[in-house]
C-alpha cells in the first residue's frame, strides 16, 4: 500500500506541477496580449459561455473528478497489512519490533530446520502466518506439518511477539504438487 | 566509551552505528529504501540510526540480523550498547530482515 500511495502521490504531483506549469505560461502570455501556447483563450471563453451546467461535458467531467475522489478515499479506507510486530521487551523506554521481512524470514528458515522439509514459503498477515512446506516424497505431510507448526510456535514464542499471528501450516510432497 | 557532552546527532548516532555493526548478529543497518531511516547533519549520513536529542531524547535502530541469532537478546544487547552512548535515551530497535550471513559484511556504521 505504501507503494501504491507513493505511486498515486507522484502522479498527482506531476500532474499539478504540470498544471502549474501551464498556468504561469498562460499567464505570462496574455500579459503580453500574445495567443495562448497550448490553450487558445478565445476559443475556451466562447465555449465556456455557450455550455451549461446539464450539458454533457460538464456533467462527464463532474462525475469523473467524483468518481476518482471516491476511490482515493476509499483506498485509504482500506485496512492496511501492518508492516511491524512488536516484540515483549521488558522496559518501558525501550521497544523491539519485528518488519514483515524479519518475521517471514526467520519462520521460513525455521520451517526449512525441519528435516524433511524442502522448501518453505511464508506468508503473514496481520493475524495469519501461512505456511506452505515443499516436504519430500518419502515424508508423510501429516507429520511434517505438525512438526513444523510446533517448531514456528515455539520460534514465535521466542521472539516474544506479543500478539503472535496464528500459524497454519499446509504441506505436500513432490507427487501431489505435480498433479 | 559514553557519548561526548555536545555531540551532535550525526555524531551521537554514528557512535550508535559503530556499537551495533560491532555486533556478531548484526548485519547491516537499514536506512529504508530512501534513507528515511538515517541521521543527517554536517554533510554525513548514517543510515539505519535516528537520533533525537533534548527533553526526550530517543534512539531508532533499524538493523538485518544474521539468520539463527536469538533476535530479543541480540535486541537487549544493543539496547545496553546504545544507552552507554546516550543514557535516558528511549531506545526502540526494529529488526528488518533476517539473512544469512555472507563471508564479509561492512566494516563501518560510522557517518558517511
Amino acid at each position: 500500500m505504501r507503494v501504491v500511495n507513493r505511486l498515486v502521490s507522484l502522479l498527482f504531483w506531476l500532474a499539478l506541477a504540470v498544471v502549474a506549469a501551464l498556468t504561469a505560461i498562460e499567464v505570462l502570455f496574455g500579459l503580453l496580449d500574445r495567443p495562448g501556447l497550448v490553450v487558445q483563450r478565445p476559443e475556451l471563453a466562447a465555449w465556456i459561455e455557450r455550455s451549461s451546467w446539464s450539458d454533457t461535458t460538464p456533467v462527464l467531467v463532474g462525475v469523473l473528478l467524483l468518481v476518482v475522489g471516491l476511490l482515493l478515499v476509499l483506498g485509504q479506507l482500506a485496512p492496511r497489512r501492518p508492516d511491524a510486530w512488536p516484540g515483549r521487551s521488558g522496559r518501558e523506554d525501550r521497544s523491539l519490533a519485528y518488519e514483515r521481512p524479519g518475521l517471514q524470514n526467520h519462520v521460513r528458515a525455521v520451517a526449512e530446520c525441519e528435516r524433511e522439509v524442502e522448501a518453505a514459503r511464508v506468508r503473514l498477515t496481520k493475524r495469519r502466518l501461512k505456511v506452505r512446506l515443499d516436504v519430500i516424497d518419502s515424508a508423510q505431510p501429516e507429520r511434517v506439518k505438525e512438526a513444523a507448526r510446533d517448531r514456528i510456535a515455539d520460534a514465535l514464542r521466542a521472539l516474544r511477539v506479543e500478539d503472535p499471528p496464528s500459524v497454519r501450516v499446509q504441506a505436500r510432497t513432490a507427487d501431489r504438487r505435480a498433479r | 566509551m559514553s557519548s561526548s557532552p555536545g555531540a551532535s546527532p550525526v555524531q551521537l548516532a554514528g557512535q550508535v552505528g559503530e556499537r551495533a555493526l560491532a555486533l556478531t548478529g548484526v548485519l547491516e543497518l537499514d536506512g529504508g529504501v530512501l534513507g528515511e531511516f538515517s541521521t543527517y547533519g554536517n554533510g554525513q549520513r548514517v543510515r539505519g540510526v535516528l537520533v533525537r536529542i533534548g527533553a526526550a531524547p530517543r534512539v531508532t535502530v533499524r538493523l538485518i540480523a544474521a539468520l539463527g541469532e536469538p533476535l530479543p537478546a541480540l535486541a537487549e544487547q544493543l539496547r545496553d550498547r546504545v544507552e552507554d552512548v546516550l543514557p535516558g535515551a528511549r531506545i526502540d530497535v526494529a529488526i528488518t530482515d533476517v539473512r544469512r550471513q555472507a563471508a564479509e559484511r561492512p566494516s563501518t556504521g560510522g557517518p558517511s
